[in-house]
């Protein structure tokens, strides 16, 4: 068989499994899936706002469409390796993994992949039926869907490389859920998940376009929600490739340099 | 009582000498918490911009409300957490056995013996937040911190109270880690006064998941504008949990068949 007939048999082995396991867990997924329900409830501080009115552009109707889009798109881009890694390195967990001929990482990878699988379908019900009793205006043009679409999967490859680096960082520290924790602050009211980016002042929003963080949420929403369109699309994605490329290149770096170190606990 | 004070005592006692080794973890949360105050005044600044009051609350009202909010997570997180996320584990291994052997309560010990002491700065700039926040509204005086003082008393209590029902439940659901997420997704809400939301969500915060008397009343009893009626509605839920939630551990040790030898 040629190696790649052999890596796809692999990956959909791996998948096959991770998504039978995942299916076990729906009950837990369905309580991880309402402990993220934060942009619901700035949702309806926002809409309380806007019940005498407008505020900055935005009605009644459009936080409701805005923070329901961000609700599935922090679901669909939901990471949790950190927790894993952390575990793994530190009780010597990764030992066995790192016997097998397949990089851990694509076991995370196909992990996060098949919860998703059985996640979304989960979400999209209430997104949609949602959106539809706001009376949200969806753009549905080959842009905004492409967008959307590009947009989403870049902020999680964003999100799960930065968790990634920072699970590395376990292989020199055990304060790794602390550090993520800071960066998930920052980052939840950074990326737009609960005031809109638009609301912030002018200085705040340019020195974010050079940060990762807009684009893990708030690009996304308003390329489906179509506001973001044109020049303005394609500078997006590209600064966000940018930040990919960064945060794979360094998550794999880290993982490289923190093996080397990694004398194996309890093998 | 004065023996279940001391045995408290040394229970935290305990804690804090466990806590004190990882200095580290007192700096990160002190860190952590000034970047979690930080972002949730950042979006206060950004409603603030777009309007004069939220749910009729004005900025600095709103930022003491925010400090209860931080303290009660923060009570939440030292107390609560570390004690009550063990219980399904407790039912599950049969260690509730041995607590049960002890001549003390049983409800005391599982609720008291951990604390995880290294959340303490997110306690300490709570109040230094509600502090400044009173300082400003020209709220600082005896009276308001007698009624805060009252109102958080009797928040904390709610809190437990649901808190411990809500765990209670592992002895016929086993699984129930992930419960406390529930409750803390729903707690999101008491970041901002519930004026703020629509009715029908008023409604799910005060009745349903009580929400309102953790952070809305005692930041009303810290700006002056606090009702009798709410003030007594507070005490009155508090004490109706704080039963229920004991006749729920009742029930639940009555159908408790131990799982060890």
């Amino acid at each position: 068989m040629s190696s790649r007939a052999w890596a796809w048999r692999k990956a959909r082995a791996l998948f096959a499994h991770a998504f039978a396991n995942m299916t076990e867990y729906r009950a837990e997924i369905a309580i991880w899936m309402i402990s993220g329900s934060l942009p619901l409830v700035m949702m309806a501080m926002w809409i309380g706002l806007a019940a005498d009115g407008p505020v900055g552009g935005y009605a009644a109707a459009d936080f409701a469409a805005y923070f329901l889009v961000v609700f599935l798109v922090r679901q669909a881009t939901a990471v949790w390796v950190v927790w894993e890694l952390d575990r793994e390195i530190r009780l010597g967990d990764l030992s066995p993994k790192l016997l097998r001929p397949i990089d851990p990482l694509w076991g995370h990878v196909v992990d996060n992949l098949a919860e998703k699988a059985v996640r979304l379908p989960l979400v999209l019900l209430p997104v949609v039926g949602g959106m539809w009793w706001a009376g949200a205006r969806v753009p549905f043009t080959v842009e905004s869907l492409a967008g959307f679409a590009l947009l989403v999967a870049g902020a999680w490859v964003i999100r799960f490389f930065q968790e990634y680096a920072t699970g590395s960082l376990t292989f020199w520290t055990d304060q790794t859920a602390g550090l993520e924790r800071v960066w998930f602050t920052v980052s939840v009211v950074l990326s737009g998940a609960l005031a809109p980016l638009d609301l912030f002042p002018a200085t705040v929003r340019s020195a974010l376009a050079f940060t990762p963080f807009p684009y893990l949420v708030d690009a996304p929403v308003q390329a489906l929600l179509g506001r973001l369109t044109g020049v303005e699309l394609a500078t997006a994605l590209a600064v966000q490739a940018a930040w990919g490329a960064a945060f794979v290149i360094g998550a794999r770096w880290l993982w490289s340099r923190g093996l080397r170190r990694y004398g194996a606990v309890g093998a | 009582m004065r023996r279940y004070l001391r045995l408290w005592r040394i229970f935290l006692a305990h804690s804090l000498i466990q806590d004190l080794e990882y200095r580290w973890n007192w700096w990160m949360n002190a860190f952590h918490t000034l970047l979690s105050l930080g972002s949730s005044a950042l979006v206060l600044l950004v409603v603030f911009t777009q309007r004069d009051a939220i749910g009729g609350w004005s900025f600095d009202q709103a930022l003491t409300l925010l400090g209860v909010y931080l303290l009660i997570e923060g009570i939440t997180v030292v107390f609560l957490v570390p004690n009550l996320n063990r219980v399904p584990q407790y039912v599950r291994r049969g260690e509730l056995d041995y607590l049960l052997l002890k001549p003390i309560a049983a409800r005391f010990i599982v609720s008291t013996r951990y604390a995880s002491v290294w959340w303490v700065p997110q306690l300490g700039l709570a109040l230094a937040v509600i502090a400044w926040g009173m300082a400003r509204q020209g709220t600082a005086t005896l009276a308001h911190a007698a009624a805060l003082a009252v109102m958080l008393a009797a928040a904390i209590a709610i809190l437990y109270a649901v808190w411990f029902a809500l765990t209670t439940t592992a002895f016929w659901f086993v699984k129930v880690d992930n419960v406390s997420e529930l409750f803390t997704a729903f707690f999101a809400a008491g970041r901002f006064p519930i004026g703020a939301y629509p009715g029908w969500v008023r409604a799910l915060l005060t009745f349903v998941v009580p929400v309102a008397f953790l952070t809305t009343v005692p930041a009303e009893a810290a700006a002056g504008t606090l009702t009798w009626g709410w003030a007594l509605g507070a005490l009155a839920a508090a004490a109706l949990l704080l039963t229920l939630s004991q006749v729920l551990w009742r029930h639940a040790l009555a159908s408790y068949t131990s799982a060890s030898s």
